[in-house]
């Protein structure tokens, strides 16, 4: 068994033409390689002005596949009807959780409409997943701008050893809403190695609430297995961030590591079952 | 059930021990440099050619000085591992005729099997002191990587991108240049050294953008594509894992896990 934190579904990505988003295209990919759980935000939410749109396209297109694909609504909190598109997504759409695009929506994670909607999300017993970036920049379409990340954070994505430290812009207000939020279940996506390290090495995130996807961790060579080194393998979920990148080098990323077998099944998905709301949200 | 894990790494089991990783970067730590090469043992790797390079630390203007440090350094790994580590002669064309020269000794003196550059244009733009060590090259029969990269924005001063490349492979026909990283947005770049039968692509660094390989492999052809992981700043998993994942017959496979570049580098015995 394989649970996948991060994939997506969708007709269209800037710039990404080679990318084929249709569900049944992404299922037969990932259930290929063993996923047997696959956590998906449509694509083009990270767009949509009108993210109640995003959200009821995405429930359409997952609709013949709820037994493999649990859909995630994509949730713009500083928006006036957040909390109620929330509540519409979770008991209309049965939806397992929620998206967020902090980049492409711009907006601050430490800005109090975020705590807020994580707070609720925690309350109604569901993951808030939080999108750290979706590609790289200097590949993305020209046009294509994620909200800026300061010249700390790119030192961060380049550092060939760990480097502790939130000297970041998006990793100070993620550690604050984490703070804020105590009662609430994060999924961090696209973290690299540096930055995971960076925010396990915080004490607020012993408690077994927040995780990170391994979808950006191959860097450097050996990153990952000193992550696991110093940190264990509990924070870690495998995220193929499919079908933007090919899913099964993403499973090979724990190939041919220096971490034990068991180690390498937390991250799969023995880690889904150790957090009662991960485990709730899998379950059909 | 068969373990995911072990489906994928199957795949790579008939190149396991052959596989070349032609872009890897040596790191002077030696803990990490025994990690690095570790993983690469573990992943089946049989042969790295390796270069300073591209390792984020090593300054984009190295001094004549440095940069024969580097190659003194490399050649000790090397020596460390004969049979398994070979390595590029790094030069920077921009430090004037020593690059030539230092083309010359790396692969005469130090045995190198190709030359490594990384930036190479002109404060003005000009790629005119970067034709001599191409040729020098071609005259000694090996390879040239060059860091290649069509950037959003822009190149980096210094930087080349895939139309420079053009511009290279036009000028020194009698060379084969392979562009580190395939340019970075390898769409427009196949398209762009399609026609230059002397240019070939790595698939080294960057993250595994599905449709990557199987779209190099169309409009290059599959015996202009390499792989390389670009090690220490890349795991080898995931870079593998972007050439086995793709839509490939066995035989392509094989060509760009193996013998591309035991052809491109001579690595097969066989006299430049």
């Amino acid at each position: 068994l394989i649970v996948d934190a991060d994939a997506y579904v969708g007709s269209f990505w800037p710039g990404s033409e080679l990318v084929d988003g249709r569900p049944d295209a992404v299922r037969a990919r990932l259930e290929a390689m063993g996923v047997e759980v696959a956590f998906a935000a449509l694509m083009e939410g990270a767009w949509y002005r009108d993210q109640r749109r995003a959200n009821d396209q995405l429930a359409d297109m997952v609709h013949a596949h709820r037994d493999f694909f649990r859909p995630l609504a994509c949730i713009d909190p500083t928006a006036s009807y957040a909390e109620e598109e929330l509540t519409r997504c979770i008991d209309a759409l049965d939806m397992r959780g929620v998206r967020l695009f902090p980049t492409y929506h711009h907006y601050r994670l430490d800005n109090p409409r975020v705590a807020t909607l994580a707070h609720e999300a925690g309350r109604r017993r569901i993951p808030v997943f939080v999108t750290l970036m979706m590609e790289e920049d200097r590949f993305a379409h020209p046009a294509v701008a994620e909200m800026p990340l300061d010249k700390a954070e790119l030192r961060d994505m380049t550092a060939v050893h760990l480097a502790p430290g939130l000297g970041s812009s998006l990793l100070r207000p993620l550690a604050a809403l984490i703070a804020s939020a105590p009662d609430s279940t994060f999924v961090v996506g696209m973290a690299s190695v540096d930055q995971a390290h960076a925010l396990l090495s915080l004490p607020m995130m012993c408690d077994g609430r927040v995780f990170f996807d391994i979808a950006r961790m191959d860097r450097p060579t050996t990153g990952l297995d000193m992550l696991i080194g110093k940190h264990g393998a509990a924070s870690l979920v495998f995220g193929s961030h499919a079908p933007f990148l090919y899913p099964e080098a993403t499973l090979l990323n724990l190939a041919y590591r220096t971490f034990s077998g068991e180690h390498r099944q937390a991250i799969l998905a023995a880690n889904w079952t150790v957090n009662d709301v991960l485990q709730a949200v899998t379950s059909r | 059930m068969v373990d995911p894990l072990s489906r994928l790494e199957q795949r790579l089991e008939p190149f396991r021990g052959e596989v070349v990783d032609m872009h890897v970067h040596p790191t002077t730590d030696a803990d990490d440099l025994a990690g690095e090469l570790d993983q690469a043992r573990r992943a089946g790797v049989g042969h790295i050619v390796m270069s300073h390079l591209g390792l984020p630390t090593v300054p984009r203007r190295a001094s004549p000085a440095q940069l024969r440090t580097f190659n003194e350094f490399a050649a000790s790994v090397r020596d460390r591992h004969v049979g398994w580590v070979d390595m590029y002669v790094a030069t920077d064309p921009r430090t004037g005729e020593s690059s030539v020269r230092d083309v010359e000794d790396g692969v005469r003196r130090l045995g190198a099997v190709g030359v490594k550059i990384e930036w190479c244009r002109e404060d003005d733009g000009s790629l005119d002191s970067t034709v001599p060590v191409l040729k020098m090259a071609a005259s000694l029969g090996v390879p040239v990587k060059i860091h290649t990269f069509f950037r959003k924005g822009g190149e980096d001063q210094g930087e080349v991108s895939p139309l420079h490349i053009a511009e290279l492979a036009n000028r020194c026909p009698e060379v084969t240049i392979i562009m580190a990283h395939s340019g970075g947005d390898w769409i427009r770049t196949a398209r762009t050294v399609k026609s230059l039968p002397n240019v070939c692509g790595d698939t080294s660094g960057c993250t595994w953008r599905t449709g990557f390989t199987e779209f190099l492999v169309r409009e290059l052809g599959p015996r202009r594509v390499l792989y390389g992981s670009d090690a220490p700043v890349r795991a080898f998993g995931p870079q593998l894992g972007k050439i086995v994942a793709a839509d490939l017959t066995d035989d392509e496979l094989r060509l760009v896990l193996v013998d591309n570049a035991r052809r491109l580098f001579h690595l097969n015995g066989d006299q430049p």
